[in-house]
């Protein structure tokens, strides 16, 4: 390693070097937000499956959760972990469940428009955790997804756009984010992928294993089975083997390499977030797994970046600009008689 | 102060990378299959992950359900002299299923859960890695403590399980029959396996089906609304 040249460069200030260089390449790309349209995007559509969640359930909330309903309160009590907490559990009051149900629905309502986000996002973590722990049978993945993400989403900034929040900002004439809330945003976002890639690497690997995933049946038993049967329209998947058999292995390719697919590269990405869409949505419309499908999409919708969201909001701008002159075109067209005579009928 | 200000972007990534790491890192062994690093370290791993990063990802894996299945609800009323009478098995299942399958968004779908969350309580499969050490020859002395622990923990979660199914069942029966008619529930749970693959245009109806009896207990008053 020594030289008898002292005109040589040592190769040693050069690996610090390197790293150092590396670091502040690092320090500098995490010093700017990313994907912020994404989380605000986020925010949205789990937002709309959380108020959703509560409201289509309002008529029967008594029933579900309340102190004398179908989950009894001494067990709910009984059952609550060591280290876990439950807002129900301060009171066996109706007027307490009542207050907290509608505080729930007003939190989730003030979350979606994005109204002090980094208040609403904590509280609704607390709120929501609390509702699960009243009644542990009435969660699925969907759920469990959206509790991890919004722990999280209290890192992330998840009211940058579209909100009541960044109407203030801009009002008030704030400047971009902090080099340090910028990189507690990144970290958050960062978050959810590593759990999104863990939840799909899991689900595909378990998948794997089984034997009807193996032999492109699975999705034929899923289907027919009780709970996510749709008569009348399952059969279309079901009964047409190759399609079926080709939906079932598309599914575990899709959750195996979903991980590889985000992080190797943009239109990779893409076409994960595209997969991703699909795939929730056809479980949704098949499998009426509603919340589940939209808490999955709205973690999916993050990773597309500022960027990407900007480009396909001007092509959107785009067509409806197309559109309009097209229809106003049509209607220049039409001769001024024709014209006179629909005005009359009106 | 000024120091501080210079070093704390250095903190803060150094800081949250580290998080990342550690926390991601307690995750995957959470996630893995019983391994030689995850057992041993499965104590601290489960301490940190519970309850709050709790969860499972076995979506539909290793294979789906390969059956069907409904509950049924007799209740014991008066018979009007003196003595009781158990009503015609109800099936409660259904309605909501055909409901559902015509209203695709509504609360059929959280109504079910109640019903099969007992279910799969009651009837969960055993912990794999348990009952390969209850199967052990020298278990009984090494496990003794352990597994009868396993065992008792088993016996409460079903127990559990059997006092939501009456819950259940006692609302059933308060709606059919209005609200405290009834003295005592009984239910049963219909099993119907799905035609297999190579059959799959048999309507559900042609396979055979099982029941699973619950036993009769008492009625519990369940707020409806």
């Amino acid at each position: 390693m020594s030289s008898t040249d002292p005109s040589a460069p040592s190769p040693r200030p050069t690996v610090v070097a390197s790293i150092a260089g590396a670091w502040s390449r690092l320090l500098g790309f995490a010093s700017r937000p990313h994907f912020l349209t994404g989380a605000s995007v986020f925010r949205i559509v789990a937002g709309l499956a959380f108020l959703y969640q509560l409201l289509v359930v309002y008529a029967q909330r008594r029933y579900l959760f309340g102190p004398d309903g179908v989950y009894p309160y001494d067990l709910f009590l009984d059952q609550l972990d060591a280290g876990s907490f439950s807002l129900y559990a301060l009171s066996r009051s109706l007027v307490g469940f009542e207050v907290l149900y509608h505080a729930t629905i007003a939190l989730a309502v003030a979350w979606l428009v994005g109204w002090r986000t980094r208040l609403t996002t904590p509280l609704l973590w607390i709120a929501i955790w609390s509702l699960r722990e009243r009644n542990p049978f009435l969660w699925d993945g969907g759920d469990n997804v959206m509790q991890l993400a919004l722990i999280f989403a209290c890192f992330a900034q998840v009211g940058g756009r579209f909100s009541f929040d960044a109407t203030r900002r801009e009002l008030a004439g704030a400047g971009p984010m902090s080099p340090l809330a910028a990189m507690a945003h990144n970290a958050g976002v960062l978050a959810c992928a590593m759990q999104i890639c863990l939840v799909y690497g899991v689900a595909g690997l378990l998948k794997v294993q089984g034997e009807s995933w193996q032999n492109g049946t699975a999705l034929y038993y899923a289907l027919r089975g009780g709970e996510f049967t749709w008569p009348g329209y399952s059969e279309w998947i079901f009964e047409n083997g190759p399609l079926l058999a080709l939906l079932s292995y598309s599914t575990v390719a899709f959750q195996v390499s979903f991980t590889f697919l985000l992080f190797l590269g943009r239109r990779l990405r893409v076409a994960a977030v595209l997969a991703g869409l699909s795939f929730h949505i056809g479980i949704i419309v098949f499998m009426s797994l509603t919340t589940f499908g939209a808490f999955m999409m709205a973690v999916d919708l993050m990773f597309v970046t500022d960027a990407e969201y900007a480009a396909l909001g001007r092509r959107v701008a785009g067509v409806r600009r197309r559109v309009a002159s097209l229809a106003t075109d049509v209607v220049r067209r039409v001769p001024r008689p024709a014209l006179r005579r629909i005005r009359h009928r009106a | 102060m000024r120091v501080l200000r210079r070093l704390a972007p250095h903190l803060v990534a150094g800081t949250l990378i580290l998080a990342l790491a550690v926390h991601f890192g307690f995750t995957l062994l959470y996630l893995a299959p019983a391994n030689a690093v995850g057992l041993r370290a499965r104590p601290i791993v489960n301490r940190y992950m519970e309850p709050y990063f709790r969860q499972n990802w076995s979506l539909f894996a290793p294979d789906p359900l390969v059956d069907t299945r409904h509950l049924l609800v007799s209740c014991r009323v008066s018979d009007g002299r003196g003595g009781t009478r158990d009503t015609e098995w109800a099936d409660i299942t259904t309605p909501l299923r055909e409901k559902r399958a015509v209203y695709r968004v509504g609360p059929s779908a959280p109504l079910e859960r109640t019903q099969m969350g007992p279910l799969h309580m009651i009837l969960a499969p055993g912990d794999r890695l348990v009952e390969r050490l209850a199967r052990r020859k020298d278990a009984e002395a090494q496990f003794a403590s352990l597994l009868a622990e396993y065992e008792s923990e088993r016996a409460r979660a079903a127990e559990r399980g059997h006092r939501l199914l009456r819950r259940v069942a006692s609302a059933a029966c308060d709606r059919i029959l209005g609200a405290g008619a009834t003295s005592a529930v009984a239910m049963r749970m219909r099993v119907t396996e799905s035609p297999p693959f190579s059959h799959r245009s048999d309507p559900l109806s042609t396979s055979a089906s099982r029941y699973v009896e619950f036993p009769w207990g008492p009625y519990e008053r369940v707020t409806l609304f």
